[in-house]
Parts: structure tokens; C-alpha cells; sequence
């Protein structure tokens, strides 16, 4: 018996691994799935945001959320620490890799028709997950506290701002004041790093969840 | 589809409903005081207080001083009749305007708003209106923004929110 073996018996004799793993893990695809990229859009998606979670978490060792700190730090991420600019560069790169593909994934859904019953739940989640993403965009874009993040804010919040009744309070809470400043830069980056991580979280599990029960599609 | 959808309501269900309702009475609670929590403070404020800009003798004729009034970006010019104070905000998409002493202007570099440094009025560019007035006192060797020369003007720019 090999280590790995032994190793496996130990865990497998504790926790049953050999009767739960199996079905969640030995998942065989049709052969129209495994052999078409198309399918691989969504899971493209998926590891950006991985990627995403992972260089974001190493982001936020050196960023500072303050207006006089902020900019600082992300040009002492860029230019000074090592690796930093690797980071990210990564760091935004996947993110806009990650919007490209949930646009392609979810176009790939809509022209094959995967969206019909019984999949309307899921499709609905997924549009939640597509907002959820530009959200991420929309926050992170804020943090860096520069001239092109200033007015993009300003432009977002003021169109947050037009929606009617109701605008003139959202971007009165979003903005943290009447004008972005230190409020607007922390309520951006919790929303960035706390309140949406923990909702695509949420969302990502039902995406899959979903995909499991009912299995994917077949083609029109 | 054709089946019918009935609705029965039990005691039992109906006093389980008003207990619900009770929850969510109480759950309501939670919302308003996070509600509260997030409200801005600055939403609102009161009258405008003195502010000291400058010394006299750090704004020479032909000079300016920036400076913030009431959290809004604001200049001092000290013109040959005088000084004169503005918002500096320009009142066409919320750009900073700034002096331009070859020109003789307020000058917005977004879409080249240009206004009158005398009086803030419009003298070329898309600005719908013109360049709020600060009103100044000068005591003591040093100058003062008193207040919006018409607050009521003020409360009508939107980039001005919150500052009259």
C-alpha cells in the first residue's frame, strides 16, 4: 500500500469519502459539452473571479481606504512593493476578463436556448450574477483614487442619482454625502471587499447548484 | 393550469399570519436604525459659518487664493476693483473653473467655459449660469467668506447640493 493510498484509507475510513466523493466529483459531460469551448465561458468566468478573490485579498494588505492614502498606496503597490504590480495588473485584467466572459456566457445561454424551462431560476440568478459583477467593477474602479476613478464615480452616482423618486436618496447613501469624498471612498470599498463578495458567494452556489440538478442543456 | 387554487385560512393559519406581521413590525425596526446608520450626516446642514481665505498680503493685485466654502471648491481673486470670491464649481457639468490671467478669465478646461471675474457671469462656453458670489469682509489684514451672495441661486445648481 502506497502513502497516498494509506493516507486516502485513513480520511476515507472517517469520513466516508469513497461513498460521498464520487457522485459530486465522477461527473462525466455529454461529448457535445466536453468537446465545444463555447461551454467553457461560465467556468471562464468562474476562475477570474477566483483569480480575482485571490490577488484581491493580497491588494487589500497595502491598500488604504483614505483620500490621502489611497492613491499612495496604490502607486507604492505598483511601484514599490515587490511583485505588486504583478498583482495588480493581474487583479484588473481578470476582472475585465471576467465581465467579457459572463457577457459571452450569457449570450452563449440566450442563442442556444438554455435559459427555457426548467432553467428560468437559474437564468434569472445568472443576470443577478452579471450585475453583481458590473457592481464589482463600478466599486473597485472608485479605489484607486485617481482623476479617471473621481469622475467615473461621479458620473455613476449622478446617473444613480436620475433614477426617479427614489435617485436623489440612493446616491445621497451611495456617495455617504452630497459630494465623494473619504464617506464615498469607504462605503465603496465595503461594498468592494465585504457586501458583494459575500452575495456572488451566495449567488455562485445556487448558479451551481442549479447547474447540478438539472444538467445542461441540450442544443436546439 | 386548470387546476383551481383554492385558499383555505384556518384559526390556526390566521393567528400564525398576525404573528408574522408582528415580526415583520418589529424587523422594521432593524431596517429604519440601518437606514439611520447609513444616512450622511451632511445631508443636512445649517447656515454657512465665517471662513478665513487669506492674509491680505498673500494675494496681491492680479492674484488668487483657492479655497474650500461650505465643502465646495471656491476662489479668491484679488481683481483691480477688488477682491471677489466664487464658487468655483462650474455650473455647466461640475468641473473646477479656474483663473486664467492671460485671458482675463474664469476658465472651466471641460468644454471651455469661460466666465467674468468681475461678477461670475457667463462670457462664452456652455455654462447655463453664472459662477455663484461669495461674500468677503476684510478685517484685520486678513479676508473672510461670509456667505452665499444669493443662497437661494445656490440651492437651484445641482453641483452646489449641500453647500447653501
Amino acid at each position: 500500500m502506497s502513502l497516498s493510498e494509506k493516507l486516502y484509507a485513513w480520511f476515507d475510513e472517517r469520513l466516508k469519502l469513497s461513498e460521498l466523493l464520487p457522485p459530486i466529483v465522477k461527473h462525466p459531460a455529454p461529448e457535445k459539452v466536453t468537446s465545444n469551448p463555447l461551454y467553457c465561458l461560465g467556468g471562464t468566468a468562474f476562475l477570474c473571479f477566483l483569480i480575482l478573490v485571490l490577488t484581491g485579498i493580497f491588494l487589500a494588505m497595502y491598500y488604504k481606504p483614505t483620500p490621502v492614502e489611497a492613491y499612495n498606496s496604490v502607486k507604492r503597490i505598483m511601484t514599490e512593493v515587490p511583485m505588486g504590480s504583478l498583482i495588480r495588473s493581474i487583479h484588473h485584467w481578470a476582472a475585465n476578463t471576467m465581465i467579457a466572459a459572463v457577457m459571452l456566457h450569457m449570450m452563449r445561454i440566450y442563442f442556444m436556448g438554455a435559459y427555457k424551462k426548467p432553467r428560468e431560476l437559474n437564468w434569472v440568478v445568472g443576470v443577478s450574477l452579471l450585475l453583481i459583477t458590473t457592481t464589482f467593477g463600478f466599486s473597485g474602479y472608485l479605489l484607486p483614487w485617481d482623476q479617471l476613478a473621481f469622475w467615473a464615480t461621479k458620473i455613476g452616482t449622478g446617473i444613480a442619482g436620475s433614477v426617479p423618486v427614489m435617485g436623489g436618496y440612493i446616491s445621497l447613501i451611495l456617495v455617504g454625502g452630497t459630494d465623494i469624498g473619504a464617506e464615498t471612498l469607504t462605503r465603496f470599498y465595503a461594498i468592494h471587499v465585504l457586501i458583494l463578495p459575500a452575495t456572488i458567494v451566495v449567488l455562485l452556489l445556487l448558479h451551481f447548484l442549479m447547474v447540478r440538478l438539472q444538467g445542461i442543456s441540450g442544443r436546439l | 393550469m386548470e387546476d383551481k387554487i383554492t385558499l383555505t385560512i384556518t384559526r390556526r393559519k390566521f393567528t400564525e399570519i398576525l404573528i408574522g406581521l408582528v415580526a415583520v413590525f418589529f424587523a422594521s425596526g432593524a431596517i429604519a436604525t440601518i437606514l439611520k446608520y447609513l444616512w450622511p450626516e451632511s445631508g443636512a446642514k445649517g447656515e454657512s459659518t465665517e471662513v478665513m481665505i487669506a492674509n491680505v498680503d498673500e494675494v496681491p493685485t492680479g492674484s488668487v487664493k483657492k479655497f474650500m466654502f461650505n465643502n465646495k471648491a471656491a476662489v479668491l481673486l484679488h481683481m483691480p476693483a477688488g477682491f471677489r470670491a466664487f464658487g468655483s464649481i462650474c455650473t455647466h457639468l461640475g468641473c473646477i473653473a479656474y483663473w486664467k490671467p492671460d485671458e482675463n478669465i474664469l476658465f472651466c478646461p471641460c468644454h471651455l467655459g469661460k466666465f467674468d471675474p468681475n461678477t461670475g457671469t457667463v462670457v462664452s462656453g456652455p455654462p447655463p449660469s453664472p459662477l455663484p458670489a461669495i461674500d468677503i469682509i476684510v478685517k484685520e489684514g486678513a479676508i473672510y467668506a461670509l456667505k452665499w451672495k444669493d443662497p437661494e441661486y445656490v440651492k437651484t445648481i445641482s453641483y452646489y447640493a449641500g453647500a447653501a
